[in-house]
């Protein structure tokens, strides 16, 4: 499958690769944690203040992560900590509407909720089987930038301390709706997206078996199922 | 003699799947999950053949790779990092990069005393790794469709066609002493192996952990090799905002 890589751009292809392990580990619980930070409200209105705001969202969301990964030391605390802030916070009804895309509107209300259930599962589960990752992780804010009306861009670089994975690039894209509250609602690595990874990968399965979100369910709640007693044998 | 087999296997290895493309009948649309995919149901069975040719051949021989000490993975690697430097200095060459050709073909001359295996010039500017892939690509030529060759794997039109070409005019190809020709045959193999070793956990994560691993590949594959082109980001601009503005 990628055997192209070592073929044509073994170094362009090598780093890709471990790039998207490198965004699998951080993002899952990145994403599932960053909207512990969603909830807060930024009364400024300005640009400037707005774009500012967003950057130290991304700090602060950095800091509580390495906070839990430093002071959490079970996996069964460790999936609490993460399934409770998700609970509270996170704003995964949106990212799971995305991820499915027109699938989410044509899908009944008992499809929405099974597929909303089993895939915040399925991120809490992840989370709590590579936790340990964040305790080698070091953040440094690269930039921000205001994009469209819509986003604010904040790039930064993460780096392994144990030097198992290369520096990587990461940019974190906040909605910034005006009067609304600001929330991050998707990661890239070195332009390689999260979120459009796994709607492209959700729609696929999708339309391999007609049209039915029932079949995506059934995926990821035999996933979730699998991750858990990965998680219980460790 | 050597030369004539690799030109038929290079055939042999584009044009089988070409033959199924062309005797296949573009699916509509809406039974397609990626546009730029019009061959999904061939591609998908060659993939899963690579699969199989990963299951039993290359990650067993990845294993037994990893099982070397650390100084054998590296001599290994840096021997493909080698063999590809020709091509780096021919591209560069085309690209109008001469700076850039002068380190590839220094680096290759150098590391040559080794066969490659010992890379001499560690404290030297690396040059920038490139292939006729970028050469296309610096002269604006268009990826064509997402296609899935047979060991292989996953590429474009453009950049499939670039490794043909690379492979082709590779000078190793056509040097006529019995190292060169034994430094061409084993290349292939070797770059196969030391990679999928190299990333082995990234790649069983994608290969055993994925809902779908051919949807996942693809996109990845997709984003990555168009995230320098304005159209490919404006594209992706789009489907955000369209998302962001019709649901909130």
């Amino acid at each position: 499958m990628f055997l192209i890589a070592s073929l044509k751009q073994p170094n362009r292809l090598m780093s890709v690769l471990r790039i998207y392990h490198h965004a699998v580990m951080v993002g899952v619980i990145a994403v599932a944690m960053l909207s512990m930070l969603a909830s807060y409200s930024y009364a400024s209105e300005t640009e400037t203040d707005r774009t500012q705001a967003a950057a130290e969202m991304v700090e602060n969301l950095i800091f509580e992560i390495q906070d839990i990964a430093a002071n959490v030391s079970t996996q069964d605390e460790i999936y609490l900590q993460a399934d409770h802030i998700i609970n509270r916070y996170f704003k995964y009804e949106t990212l799971a509407s995305f991820s499915i895309g027109p699938y989410w509107r044509k899908a009944t209300d008992e499809q929405k909720q099974r597929f909303l259930s089993a895939f915040r599962e399925v991120i809490v589960e992840q989370a709590a089987n590579n936790f340990d990752y964040f305790r080698s992780l070091e953040y440094r804010f690269l930039s921000a930038e205001k994009k469209g009306e819509n986003w604010i861009i904040i790039n930064g670089m993460v780096h392994d301390t144990t030097g198992q994975y290369p520096d990587a690039v990461v940019s974190w894209r906040i909605s910034d709706k005006t009067g609304q509250e600001l929330y991050i609602f998707d990661l890239s690595f070195e332009n390689v997206s999260m979120l459009l990874t796994q709607k492209d990968e959700n729609m696929a399965v999708i339309r391999q078996n007609k049209g039915s979100l029932d079949a995506l369910n059934d995926l990821l709640e035999k996933r979730s199922i699998e991750l858990k007693q990965a998680r219980l044998e460790n | 003699m050597m030369t004539y087999m690799r030109i038929f296997m290079m055939g042999l290895i584009v044009g089988a799947p070409m033959c199924l493309l062309a005797g296949c009948a573009t699916p509509p649309y809406d039974e397609l999950t990626e546009s730029r995919d019009p061959y999904e149901k061939t591609n998908r069975n060659v993939y899963a053949f690579n699969m199989t040719l990963d299951d039993f051949i290359v990650e067993p021989a990845a294993r037994g790779y990893r099982q070397l000490p650390d100084q054998g993975q590296v001599m290994l690697t840096n021997f493909t990092q080698w063999t590809s430097l020709p091509s780096t200095t021919v591209n560069s060459s085309m690209q109008g990069d001469m700076e850039n050709a002068a380190l590839g073909t220094f680096e290759f001359l150098i590391n040559g005393l080794t066969l490659g295996f010992v890379d001499l010039t560690d404290d030297v500017d690396t040059p920038r790794s490139t292939n006729f892939d970028d050469t296309l690509a610096y002269y604006q030529a268009d990826h064509g469709s997402y296609i899935v060759l047979p060991v292989i794997g996953p590429g474009t039109v453009r950049s499939h066609t670039g490794w043909v070409v690379d492979s082709l005019t590779n000078p190793l190809h056509f040097a006529s002493t019995p190292a060169a020709a034994n430094i061409s045959v084993v290349n292939t193999p070797v770059r196969i192996v030391t990679f999928r070793g190299n990333n082995f956990e990234y790649i069983n994560d994608i290969k055993y952990q994925s809902l779908d691993s051919y949807a996942r590949v693809r996109s990845i594959y997709l984003q990555y090799d168009h995230a320098d082109e304005n159209q490919a980001n404006e594209d992706k601009e789009d489907v955000f905002d369209s998302f962001i503005e019709t649901t909130e």
